[in-house]
């Protein structure tokens, strides 16, 4: 059975429903309200131009990667993604280790993002507490997700696309309307693309932050099919789509004289909305940002609570992280612990004027996984996919070598450009933290067949 | 290799029918569980229904409970992730063992397995 397939022979087909799933999930994780906290520190480096080209070569790298790990996806369909795939390559230990750096990388982001989030709130709603509005947000949901529910395919379908669509309208309105209402003062055409050479790096690393997590649809295939070609080419239009809503934003609100706000608390863009707009459009931003938190959070906080389980459920982890629902099936300890951490990190980060630097530490650690990734497709490639029926992507191994060894700089540039000690300590803590998770984890104590302690382990089944 | 993953298919049915816990599990729980392995020209169906798993002759008619796929390249991994000797989730972990169904049928599978086998 084992073979290799070339990409887009013919077997993907035309974009249906099924792809617009895809697509959603793909660009639904990734566009998050924290983004545009991240955009606007982008935009803040005063740049234009640098700020584009970011953007576009972060979206040109992820592109490649997509088809990448879809190709490696096609070998391993269906199967917990990351994981599995830097298991196949490079053993358990590598694998956990930087499955449990991207899992800490989730809560950094989660945490960054209920912080925007609740920033926003409050400052449509100045009696409201963002602490409050903050916590709030993650018990409602951490509760739906305990339920045992997830937000429809269908709802998150609509979701992701009218978010893409409201955001790139309010764009191109802001873009179309800058001229006539907001006081015009352009950059002069020879610092256009002015920047300090030193912020280069980071613009760059953090653009790729803008992407990050749209592999997590490679879990979510439907049938066999899907791996053949289908979920690598729903990853390439969600980053496709991404870029452009991303560009569009930058064009638009670069004109805008508003300042990067390093806190992330409230979205510069937002304060300049109000100039334009008025406070009545407060509802309509409050709405946007929740939706695009509650879409990421419903791949991401359930994605990665169902990993952590399934790592947890080998009996190396502590024994309350494989407590699941009997009726449900949702497993409680992972989600629990996931929502606890990263409303821990909200709160810690609401008491500092640089939450930002969370979105750094997620750049850093996904440019190592991606980097980790496609040094993967090129071992398993040279293994032959260890007889694995596969869907070889167009890429050659030299493009897949050479994006490696650029998303592996990038990730070196955001954390040595403008050094951030903070961003350098917790990073440090996150890797300590998954190297000994990941060497305990890794031990697998159970051969395959034989149950270590099957008492033990069914104790966490919660009827 | 067909008649042996039946063999194991069943016994996954006698196990699972014997085992107060495993019903407790899957109360409310009605799914068709659909089986299929390369190289091996079979397809095999499984229904839950009201807490009692049964083999079917062949697929059930469309509209009714919703599907889980179970699939893999190698029949070996097939008939040894339900006979009770390999781990269906370490197996599935691997890379192995493909499962098409919502998350939390995952879970819900893999909570079958561990209260079966402990695997």
């Amino acid at each position: 059975m084992a073979g290799t397939d070339a990409a887009g022979s013919g077997a993907v087909g035309r974009l249906g429903g099924e792809d617009l799933f895809y697509v959603t999930s793909s660009g639904g994780i990734a566009l998050a309200t924290s983004c545009y906290a991240v955009l606007a520190v982008i935009i803040g480096f005063g740049s234009p131009l640098a700020s584009v080209a970011g953007i576009a070569g972060a979206a040109l790298l992820c592109l490649v990667a997509a088809s990448a790990i879809g190709e490696v996806a096609s070998a391993y369909p269906s199967s917990p993604g990351l994981n599995t795939y830097l298991a196949g390559a490079f053993g358990p230990r590598p694998a956990m280790t930087v499955f449990f750096c991207y899992l800490f990388a989730i809560v950094c982001v989660a945490g960054l993002e209920i912080h925007v989030l609740s920033g926003i709130v409050a400052h449509y709603v100045p009696a409201a507490d963002p602490r409050l509005v903050g916590l709030g947000f993650i018990a409602f949901v951490t509760a739906f997700f305990l339920r045992g529910m997830t937000m429809p395919r269908r709802i998150q379908m609509v979701a992701a696309s009218v978010l893409i669509t409201v955001i790139a309208g309010l764009s191109a309105l802001v873009l179309a309307g800058a001229a006539g209402r907001v006081p015009a003062e352009p950059a002069p055409p020879a610092e256009f693309g002015a920047v300090d050479p030193g912020t280069i790096g980071l613009i760059f690393g953090m653009s790729v932050f803008l992407f990050v997590g749209f592999e997590w649809v490679t879990p979510l295939g439907r049938s066999r099919a899907a791996y053949r070609g289908r979920i690598a080419r729903a990853m390439r239009i969600a980053i496709l789509v991404l870029a452009a809503n991303y560009l569009l934003f930058v064009l638009a609100f670069s004109g805008l004289p508003v300042a990067a706000d390093d806190s992330g608390a409230v979205l510069p863009q937002i304060a300049a909305l109000d100039p334009i707009y008025g406070r009545a459009v407060g509802p309509v931003v409050i709405a946007l940002a929740a939706l695009a938190t509650w879409t990421s959070f419903n791949v991401a906080l359930m994605g990665g609570s169902m990993l952590l389980y399934m790592v947890a459920r080998e009996g190396t982890l502590p024994r309350p992280l494989t407590r699941i629902s009997a009726e449900t099936g949702a497993p409680l300890g992972a989600i629990a612990t996931i929502a606890g951490l990263s409303a821990a990190m909200a709160l810690v980060v609401s008491f500092r004027d640089d939450a930002i630097v969370l979105a750094r530490i997620a750049s850093i650690v996904a440019c190592g996984a991606y980097a980790a990734l496609m040094a993967a497709v090129l071992v398993l490639r040279r293994r032959g996919y260890d007889n694995r029926h596969v869907v070889a992507s167009r890429v050659p191994s030299a493009v897949v070598a050479a994006v490696g060894v650029a998303f592996a700089l990038l990730g070196v540039a955001s954390l040595a450009s403008d050094f951030s000690m903070p961003a350098a300590v917790l990073l440090a803590l996150i890797l300590v933290c998954a190297f000994l998770l990941a060497r305990r984890a890794a031990r697998r104590p159970r051969a395959a067949g034989g149950a270590a302690s099957p008492t033990r382990m069914t104790e966490g089944i919660r009827r | 290799m067909s008649e042996r993953i039946t063999d194991a298919l069943a016994r996954f049915r006698d196990d699972f029918n014997a085992n107060d816990r495993v019903k407790s599990l899957v109360r409310n729980w009605n799914r068709v569980i659909r089986f299929e392995a390369d190289g091996v020209d079979a397809v095999w169906y499984m229904a839950v229904t009201d807490g009692e798993m049964r083999l079917l002759d062949g697929p059930p008619a469309d509209g009714g409970d919703p599907v889980i796929e179970v699939a893999t390249h190698d029949p070996e991994i097939l008939a040894t992730s339900f006979d009770g000797t390999g781990s269906p989730a370490r197996a599935h972990m691997d890379g192995d063992l493909e499962l098409y169904c919502a998350e939390t049928d995952r879970v819900k599978l893999d909570a079958i397995s561990l209260v079966l086998w402990g695997a």
